[in-house]
């Protein structure tokens, strides 16, 4: 042994070299336990089941969805022990889901990165070096500014999946805008991005509330709001309530009994993308039948419904009569399977019930011409008075936050070409279409980026076709320098070249803005309820330090200071106290303020239509801005005219109807006019009919007797890929056996639990049967929560090595009872195909064949 | 001060500085002033005798590609996203499956129990090896001083918290840590300096069990 002089030499000679880190500060601060006794509390506090001391409330905001519910966390001896809900939230009014709750399992997750990890041999061999904060940084810095030097800064692309409120501002409209990139990608076309095209072409900026508090009767297609909703908790409670305390009814279309098709009065089973065809039916039977209510008639006048825009009601009526003649019971029943009979009753029931809530989400959306379905659901929704009213189907509120701008003089950003898809591959690609977005950089004509940054977002996972995706991404060829940002070691991250560490939304500030399902906006804010651990960085920190490092300061340096610095410019929450009355309290609205309906009735001031610069569109019968436009002079805008003229949407000011002019449907993204747009002279343009109709799915129409149509779905306690390093909730849900029907199971000879091979095009996976009356005949329908390879122990359940386990006798590896059955994930399945009208990902389309696996 | 107090001191606080030393190797990758540090021909001596073998091309490598070398090689050991050690002393002996977890809670307590706590800025829990040496290191240099100042009160009191820190937490699960490290290094540096820090401690403690003192 040693002589332990010798190690003390050590320690002597090493002070003098000055080898020596940091050391641990004396704070006195000692803890007493006591015991507590009050009155019984409805929320708002938490206690330490052990000492009894009230716990540390820090209100904050969840991330486990884009909901990003107020909630509130309680902290013990630094810990954060507790997730619950904000009691004084007008949205959540006191309710959390178990995702939020579950949050907790982030901040100490044992797989977290906790540094920068620069790659060290291939992309994939999973060896890294563990660097510091000012050594990545100053690598992408240089990287970044030798783009920038040589006048091609768009060659630097951001990816974001999720990113919203403060933190979007910040990154987009500031970091990458000072900087002179327009190559940004998002992730809404492989969400929901057809569906927002779709509201584009009819009632402008996208985002439909559905007030369920003031609702009669809701009608849904493919939604599953008690499950997964893009404003899930403040919907779903108000929706039971509604269903529970008025008693109403509810009529659910969907491919499978979802947990909301079971909770409704009827589930009516519907063949995959053939919504379409019974809404188009039900709105033949309302003006066939001369069915459609008051409020209907009267809100056509504000709709489009002919080219002519200024026709009479009864041409719109006849109008609407031609088109939807085609479009009988008996047809949609044909291409459906559900009965006419019933196509009949709902209508029906619809028609003489009002406000109704007329709801969608995916299950309609996410497929071929997936924009029609969504098109039809609007004229649904028109010709039956439910848009904009109390009731109905709401344009969206949600609170408006002053921020800094940063520097006043921007460069105009490059852009690299490559989120709209191949050139004529998309009619509309407002919101982009990221499922291309690797074909096309792999294609090249469009130019490539030589730094792929990614942010809260799983190129490889989270689109079809994974295994291409792989094989992009580990192509240093054709992505030079990669970079993921992001808390977990998951499929993408571990083929990049430098992962930086952010801090869990646990940790982090922001200014929230989610849309608010009483139309009253609600102010409110994000902030660490524990510290970052290790060193992970808030990624609006290192958005600031880069700019720095570039040269190019933003005006901030934290996302602390943007935060704060919004809430004093933003008059409504100075008024309340500003930054610490926001700390305090986490929400904040104002009581003076009412709810939202009827928007597009307002009337437009002559001060307004007849301003500087502002012309009248004979045609259309509006008036717009042209300076607004892209138009180089009154002359030429006036000569091309609003719906030819490059962005003339941003100029609109007001739509002439009879002898007022109205604020009207404002459009956002397409020159449409401001009348709610049945009839779109922008889809005619582009080859499409102009009023919403049906197009077969091309796949779907020539089915052989072994092919079947794969459905992907959601489950209420995951969120897409990322929280299934959640213990908590993945020991809840963490297998996703395929549901088939027994007739379909029976001629394949499947049974209950059997191991069955799912092939598509693209590759084949494995899983096990689970054959139940739930699901259509002829369908296929997988979650698509499950199957991780990454992410952790909890989400992928790779156990280390033997000898490298943390402890032999640690229980929880004893307690992960789920070890042989963790899923597969279904996008190695599905193409990366989009909607040829708005770019939408098409889960739902893809042509599958199933055969049991034979017995070993 | 006397000449034995003094020669005391002066153990005690080498005492303060090995294990402040410990600290630094184990909490991030060396930085190059470190790398320069250990290889200065005193230290080098002091490793040899003290019979911690660093590789034979420690001494003579390439700066820049001893520093890479070691800092993947500490990234293999304690970061690597599928195999780590995680060197917390919640995880590795109380079968806490997260960070944080109750094991560090009692670190934590320990620590508060004797006026000091972990700064939330320092990105580290209280169970983390660094963390549990570092805290070791301030109470020997107190020792020291408290020694060398002929404050026998506070050099006792120090000292007992050394001698149950070391007994209750860091004493329990250096063998285990230096075990894995050694199994998991792919070079020599990381694996015999935590089989030296194993060895130190287990001696440390031993020392300070029956007397009460360091010697």
């Amino acid at each position: 042994m040693t002589n332990r002089r010798d190690f003390l030499k050590l320690g002597a000679i090493a002070a003098s070299a000055g080898l020596l880190g940091s050391r641990a500060r004396a704070d006195a601060r000692l803890q007493s336990a006591g015991v507590h006794a009050g009155p019984l509390l409805h929320g708002g506090k938490d206690f330490s089941p052990i000492t009894y001391e009230e716990r540390k409330a820090v209100p904050s905001a969840c991330y486990q969805c884009v909901t990003r519910c107020p909630m509130v966390g309680y902290v013990e001896n630094g810990r954060l022990e507790k997730i619950s809900p904000q009691m004084n939230s007008i949205r959540t009014e006191g309710t959390l889901c178990a995702k939020a709750q579950a949050g907790v399992n982030h901040v100490y997750d044992p797989d977290r990165i906790l540094y920068p990890m620069r790659r060290v041999g291939k992309r994939g061999e999973g060896k890294w070096k563990r660097v510091r904060w000012d050594e990545a940084l100053d690598e992408i810095a240089e990287r970044l500014k030798k783009l920038r030097d040589a006048g091609t800064p768009e060659k630097f692309m951001f990816h974001y999946g999720r990113m919203k409120s403060s933190t979007s501002k910040m990154v987009k409209s500031v970091f990458l805008a000072t900087y002179g990139t327009g190559t940004i990608g998002d992730h809404t076309s492989i969400c929901e991005g057809s569906k927002w095209v779709a509201q584009e072409l009819s009632w402008g900026g996208h985002y439909d509330n559905w007030d369920f508090d003031n609702t009669q009767f809701i009608l849904n297609f493919g939604s599953n709001v008690f499950e997964a909703h893009t404003n899930h908790t403040p919907v779903a409670h108000r929706l039971a309530r509604a269903l529970v305390e008025r008693n109403l009814r509810m009529i659910t279309f969907d491919v499978r009994l979802s947990n909301t098709a079971a909770k409704s009065s009827e589930w009516i089973p519907v063949k995959p993308g053939t919504d379409i065809a019974v809404i188009l039916a039900m709105c033949n039977v309302i003006v066939n039948e001369d069915l459609m209510p008051v409020e209907g008639r009267e809100f056509l006048r504000f709709c489009r419904v002919t080219r002519d825009v200024g026709a009479t009601t009864e041409e719109k009526i006849a109008a609407l009569k031609a088109h939807l003649a085609e479009y009988t019971p008996e047809w949609a029943e044909g291409i459906s399977g559900v009965p006419a009979e019933k196509i009949v009753a709902i209508a029906r029931e619809l028609a003489s019930k009002h406000p109704a809530a007329i709801i969608s989400y995916r299950g309609p959306i996410t497929h071929a011409f997936g924009v029609e379905a969504e098109r039809a659901l609007q004229m649904l929704a028109a010709i039956t008075g439910n848009i904009d009213n109390p009731g109905g189907r709401l344009k969206a509120v949600g609170p408006k936050w002053k921020y800094p701008k940063g520097p006043k003089d921007k460069p105009k950003s490059g852009v690299l070409e490559v989120t709209k898809g191949f050139e004529g591959q998309v009619a509309f690609p407002n919101h982009h279409v990221s499922n291309q977005i690797f074909d096309v950089i792999r294609e090249g004509s469009f130019g490539r980026p030589e730094v792929y940054m990614w942010y809260k977002y799983q190129p490889v996972y989270s689109n079809g076709d994974c295994k291409a995706n792989e094989e992009i991404l580990k192509d240093e060829s054709i992505l030079p320098f990669t970079v993921a940002v992001t808390p977990f070691y998951d499929e993408s991250a571990a083929l990049a070249d430098l992962i930086l560490p952010e801090a869990t939304y646990l940790e982090r500030w922001d200014w929230e803005d989610m849309v608010s399902p009483n139309q009253v906006p609600e102010y409110y804010i994000r902030q660490p309820i524990v510290p970052p651990m290790g060193e992970t960085r808030d990624f609006g920190d290192v958005v600031c330090d880069l700019a720095e490092r570039m040269g190019m300061p933003l005006g901030f340096k934290t996302k602390e200071e943007f935060v704060r610095l919004s809430c004093e410019m933003t008059p409504e929450v100075k008024a309340a106290g500003g930054f610490e009355y926001m700390k305090t309290h986490g929400v904040y609205h104002n009581p003076q303020t009412k709810p939202v309906y009827y928007s597009y009735l307002r009337e437009i001031p002559e001060s307004d239509y007849k301003a500087e610069d502002v012309i009248y569109d004979v045609r259309e019968q509006l008036y717009w801005n042209w300076k607004k436009s892209k138009a180089r002079s009154r002359e030429e805008a006036l000569e091309k005219g609003y719906m030819h003229t490059k962005n003339a949407y941003k100029g609109y000011v007001g739509q002439r109807i009879g002898d007022k002019v109205y604020r009207g449907f404002v459009p956002d993204k397409v020159n449409k006019t401001g009348y709610m747009e049945i009839y779109s002279e922008l889809m005619e343009e582009k080859g499409f009919k102009p009023m919403p109709s049906y197009y077969p799915i091309p796949e779907h129409q020539e089915l052989g007797k072994d092919d079947l149509i794969l459905t992907t779905f959601k489950v209420n306690v995951q969120s897409h890929s990322r929280t299934q390093n959640c213990k908590w909730l993945t020991e809840i849900y963490h297998a996703n056996p395929a549901w088939i029907n027994p007739e379909t199971a029976a001629a394949r000879g499947i049974a209950n639990g059997d191991l069955i091979k799912v092939k598509s095009e693209k590759g084949e996976i494995t899983t096990k049967a689970r054959v139940t009356p739930a699901v259509v005949p002829g369908v296929v329908a997988i979650s698509n929560h499950c199957g991780h390879w990454k992410y952790g122990r909890y989400a992928s359940g790779s156990a280390a090595p033997e000898e490298f386990r943390l402890n032999e006798k640690d229980p929880d590896l004893d307690r992960i009872w789920w070890s042989d059955d963790r899923g597969a994930h279904p996008n190695w399945l599905i193409p990366n195909k989009p909607d040829p009208i708005g770019g939408e990902q098409r889960w739902n389309d893809t042509v599958v064949k199933v055969e049991k696996v034979a017995a070993a | 001060m006397s000449g034995q107090a003094s020669t005391d001191a002066g153990l005690i606080a080498a005492r303060a500085e090995f294990y402040a030393l410990m600290a630094a190797i184990f909490r991030r990758p060396l930085d190059a002033g470190q790398v320069e540090g250990l290889r200065n021909p005193q230290m080098l001596a002091a490793l040899a005798a003290a019979g911690i073998d660093p590789g034979p091309d420690f001494a003579s490598a390439p700066a820049r590609d001893l520093r890479e070398a070691l800092a993947i090689d500490f990234t293999h050991i304690f970061h690597d996203p599928e195999g780590k050690i995680m060197p917390y002393e919640g995880l590795m002996l109380a079968g806490d499956d997260e960070l944080h977890g109750k094991r560090s809670e009692e670190v934590e307590r320990f620590l508060a129990s004797v006026g000091y706590r972990v700064p939330p800025e320092s990105g580290e829990m209280a169970d983390h090896i660094a963390v549990e040496l570092e805290f070791m290191a301030d109470l020997a240099r107190r020792e020291a001083g408290a020694v060398a100042g002929h404050d026998h009160e506070t050099a006792e009191r120090a000292r007992a918290i050394q001698r149950d820190f070391l007994e209750q937490h860091l004493g329990q699960w250096l063998d285990r840590l230096a075990g894995q490290v050694a199994a998991r290094a792919q070079g020599p540096f990381y694996a015999n300096l935590a089989r030296a820090l194993a060895e130190f401690v287990q001696s440390d403690r031993e020392a300070l069990a029956g007397t009460g003192g360091a010697r």
